[in-house]
């Protein structure tokens, strides 16, 4: 019998909430961490909200301009080699080592291993090349590359925790920090590591964000409350966020023999392509009706147990669209009506970060006892018909829940959550 | 300042102080300034490589220079350093 991976650690630095109990509360009484915020000092850009990461402060690609609260830690030496998200990171980590009883020192040492999600920082790279194009070619920032290219997560935080297990970054856009978690929960069943570190993050600049106005994939909404509404009729596009979340991932029998709670059971996990757009989804979410069958099925899991599903659902038109699709396939097809929500209404799209993050609020949701709702959902998209979308977060004890993300490319990730026994 | 002012080379010492300062990664007992000019920068201050580049960089960048990297290998000391700096500093700004 292969090793039962389990989650014993989380830490935070989201737009709702820096700590797991103002993360637990903005879940259940459906608090957001959206803000107005002008991008790139102008006003008329259409793109009027971010989910704004509190207490930290990056005006600038240098980090002598940079803030952060006095209960992250953060050397001197190691903040030259870091993106903004790799700030979020180590205030994360070191609450998710806290969480887990765990010393710094008890990563070092092979056992544990460290698989990170983040897209690099667009906005460190761009001060870099453009240090480079300025003296063509001849000097750049030493630390320019590892700053700020993908990977630039993974290089930090495995040299300063000098870890020396499996390291490894992952790059599947939105579904990134699933990819991570996914194959973290492999490394503990195939025995290859006793203890995984998954880490999430993203940078919350305009360069980040606003590149996705491009594609015309954010919501050009004003008001903070309304902006981000999956599965609304009225949805307009994505709100963008930032931040990171950091999961302690565990051979069961480690965790017990440390005597550290359990938080949640990691039972299952799948994943599968449209083979359709690079950007789109597919129009009846084939991909991800297909990562929900195989994660259920590597879990033993049938839809009709599944008391709740978070959602990827970012507030897109056709993104949101065909999820309800999928989601109707797996579960209202076989006569399975659990409930729904996208937490992206509160944070906003956390990109790389997504799925690290909504795999730490079902965990969440399994340890404290209840369902966070789908706020800001005013009038159901018509092809949500048949899904429990509740208005208001539940007082309702989940045992099993299922964790949605889809990427660029039609890149679809699910895991299976069981509350701990 | 005193630099810019009067082109005086020496006035660089306490910039150059400042500047390891800012990338040493152990932080020694004494002030940089007291220690004696032969304190070798990897072997007593724990500069390695990495850190000896943004040193490198930070100063290109600050006095408008380039620095090659074979002159880099010959500066072992503070020093050494410190006569590299003042020799490197643009003519055209000295008295």
């Amino acid at each position: 019998m292969s090793p039962l991976p389990v989650i014993t650690g989380l830490g935070f630095i989201t737009s709702i909430g820096n700590d797991r109990a103002t993360v637990v509360q903005s879940l259940r009484e459906l608090r957001h961490g959206i803000e107005l915020h002008t991008f790139f000092g102008n006003p008329a850009l259409p793109v009027k909200v971010a989910g704004t990461i509190k207490g930290f402060s990056f005006p600038s690609t240098h980090w002598r301009d940079w803030r952060w609260p006095d209960n992250v830690a953060v050397d001197r030496e190691l903040v030259r080699g870091l993106a903004p998200h790799g700030v979020y990171a180590l205030g994360a980590v070191q609450q998710a080592l806290a969480d887990a009883s765990l010393h710094p020192a008890d990563l070092a040492g092979g056992e544990t291993g460290l698989f990170c999600a983040s897209a690099g920082s667009p906005a460190m790279l761009g001060t870099f090349l453009d240090q480079m194009r300025a003296t063509r070619g001849e000097r750049g920032n030493p630390m320019g590359i590892v700053s700020s290219i993908a990977g630039t997560l993974n290089f930090n935080l495995a040299a300063h925790y000098k870890i020396t297990g499996a390291v490894c970054g992952f790059v599947s856009a939105c579904a990134s920090s699933s990819n991570a978690l996914g194959y973290a929960i492999d490394e503990i069943r195939l025995g290859r590591q006793r203890r995984m570190l998954v880490v999430g993050a993203e940078d919350m600049t305009d360069e980040s964000i606003i590149a996705f106005s491009t594609l015309r994939a954010l919501s050009n909404q004003a008001d903070p409350a309304k902006a981000s509404r999956p599965f609304d009729r009225k949805r307009d596009g994505f709100v963008g966020t930032g931040g990171a979340v950091a999961l302690i991932v565990e051979d069961a029998a480690l965790a017990r023999s440390r005597g550290v709670k359990i938080q949640a059971e990691l039972i299952g996990w799948g994943q599968a392509g449209d083979g359709y757009s690079v950007a789109a989804s597919h129009p009846e979410g084939a991909g991800l009706r297909e990562a929900m069958r195989r994660a259920l099925a590597d879990a033993r899991v049938s839809p009709g147990e599944i008391d709740y599903v978070n959602a990827h659902a970012t507030s897109t038109p056709a993104g949101d669209r065909s999820e309800a699709l999928a989601l109707q396939a797996i579960f209202t097809q076989n006569g399975a009506r659990p409930r729904i929500s996208s937490t992206k209404a509160l944070t906003g799209h956390g990109l790389s970060l997504a799925g690290a993050m909504e795999a730490a609020f079902c965990t969440l949701a399994l340890t404290e006892g209840f369902i966070p709702g789908a706020a800001h959902l005013e009038e159901p998209d018509a092809v949500c018909e048949g899904l429990d979308l509740p208005r208001v977060s539940l007082p309702i004890q989940p045992e099993y829940v299922l964790n949605n993300s889809s990427g660029f490319g039609g890149t679809n990730v699910c895991h299976v959550l069981r509350r701990a026994r | 300042m005193h630099y810019r002012t009067t082109g005086d080379a020496a006035a660089l010492d306490p910039v150059i102080v400042a500047i390891l300062n800012d990338f040493i990664p152990n932080k020694p007992e004494q002030p940089l300034g007291d220690l004696p000019g032969s304190t070798r920068l990897m072997e007593d201050l724990g500069f390695d490589s990495l850190a000896i580049t943004e040193v490198v960089f930070f100063t290109e960048e600050l006095l408008g220079i380039t620095i090659a990297n074979e002159e880099i290998l010959q500066v072992r000391t503070l020093d050494d350093l410190r006569g590299f700096v003042r020799a490197k500093a643009p003519a055209k700004n000295r008295g």
